[in-house]
């Protein structure tokens, strides 16, 4: 089993679970030395304290070097730990790498519902996190906007991420509550009392207030002072 | 009688020949055929793939010569010697494969299967990890210390020779370069010759 997925393996989105890595990186990443000597023989377990060693986040970098964060992703496509296990990632406290990959791995290989279920609450993870860019230098990332891109864009880590249903479809057919936060309540309640009479239209402020909260880190930062100083 | 008089009986004055030993032959050929099915009919590898816990420290003999002394031809060639099968590996990467094959793993009795790790053991490695993260850097002892303060002066020692091989390297270098853009008329003046090569 050194690049083989393990053989109970399910298909997911129809296809063998390592496929969700571009060929040319899974090759990529079976030829480097991260993979041959770190992720050799590595259990959902043992993968823990790897993944909580990881440097970075991140994709391809420098002479289209993979990230050891992609490794162990693919190690985990391999190995298709129970849900629960991933779940149990993203949720620990301790590590943020590896929330940051359980996360990752969850949104390649969750359902839509799932997905906003266990990665919204990580919105709220306002920890760094560092990024390896594709010049090879490294920029600062918070949790919540590499949720937020994981939520919203199509291709994140040089990895395109399968289609999810807008968080507006799930809402529709009442599958998924409006999301309300304690945030956003703020935000609204300011918003509401501006333009207390004027209740057209309230889909769209709540969303567009959502993209200004997660765009803008600094007041949200300010923000979330304000709140525990309040309470 | 003895064996050598038997040629005579049969042969005539072929008697100089080589008799073959028809019974000896036919038992090492008995031998042979059973060992290859003794090997095989060897068991499957019965445990499943471990990762390897150490750093494999790979770079750690770089640029150091080591004696080897251990019989057989292949661990005296250079390179890396897998002590398991015997056989020599060029460089790290060729290793790595190596040791991460089949064939090695085998002899290891494992086969390429990986354990599958329960939500438990995934629940009590997290609450390790907490534990460790909650207990603040420990502090080391004095032995520990010099050991730490050693291992820092090696390093130390160790970059410090790479640097000034390398400064003689780009010397040596620059030298080179500077010998051949000599101006050949103002060599002759100056009264250099240049050897032609003598091939
Ligand atoms: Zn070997």
């Amino acid at each position: 089993m050194a690049n083989r997925t393990v053989s109970d393996a399910k298909n997911i989105h129809g296809t063998n679970p390592q496929y969700l890595l571009e060929k040319i990186i899974r090759s990529r990443i079976y030829e480097s030395l991260y993979w041959k000597e770190d992720c050799f023989g590595l259990t959902a377990e043992s993968l823990i304290d790897k993944a909580d060693q990881l440097p970075c986040i991140g994709g391809q970098y420098g002479n289209q070097k993979p990230t050891e964060f992609l490794c162990l992703t693919l190690k985990l496509l391999q190995l298709q730990p129970e849900k629960e296990i991933i779940i149990d990632f993203i949720r620990n406290e301790d590590s943020k790498y590896l929330r940051a990959l359980g996360a990752f791995y969850f949104r390649l290989i969750g359902d839509s519902l799932e997905i906003y279920k266990y990665l919204e609450p990580l919105l709220y993870d306002f920890r760094k996190l560092r990024r390896r860019l594709p010049d090879g230098a490294y920029d600062i990332i918070h949790m919540d906007e590499f949720i937020d891109s994981l939520l919203r864009d199509e291709r994140v880590c040089d990895t395109i991420l399968p289609r999810i249903l807008k968080r507006q479809v799930l809402e529709d057919n009442e599958e998924l509550e409006p999301r309300v936060s304690f945030l956003e309540d703020e935000l609204e309640q300011e918003a509401l009392a501006a333009a207390k009479k004027e209740k057209k239209d309230r889909s769209r402020s709540r969303s567009s207030s959502r993209v200004s909260c997660y765009r803008n880190i600094k007041t949200i930062n300010i923000y979330f002072y304000k709140c525990i100083i309040n309470n | 009688m003895s064996t050598a008089y038997k040629g005579s009986e049969v042969g005539g004055d072929t008697n100089f020949r080589r008799t073959w030993d028809r019974e000896e032959y036919e038992k090492k050929a008995l031998e042979r055929e059973r060992e290859s099915e003794r090997a095989k009919v060897k068991e499957k590898p019965t445990e499943l793939l471990k990762a390897r816990k150490e750093k494999l420290e790979l770079d750690k003999y770089l640029g150091k010569s080591q004696v080897v002394q251990t019989a057989g031809a292949a661990s005296k060639q250079p390179g890396f010697y897998c002590k398991i099968c015997d056989c020599n590996i060029k460089d790290s990467v060729n290793y790595l494969d190596h040791i991460n094959g089949k064939r090695h793993q085998s002899k290891l009795n494992r086969t390429m299967k990986v354990e599958r790790s329960s939500i438990e053991d995934v629940r009590a490695k997290l609450a390790k990890l907490k534990k460790k993260k909650e207990e603040p850097e420990k502090e080391l002892t004095f032995d520990e210390r010099i050991e730490k303060a050693k291992k820092d002066e090696e390093k130390r020692k160790e970059s410090r020779k790479a640097r000034k091989k390398e400064k003689k390297r780009r010397k040596r270098e620059q030298e080179e370069q500077d010998s051949e853009s000599l101006d050949p008329e103002l060599a002759a003046i100056m009264g250099f010759k240049k050897f032609k090569s003598s091939n």
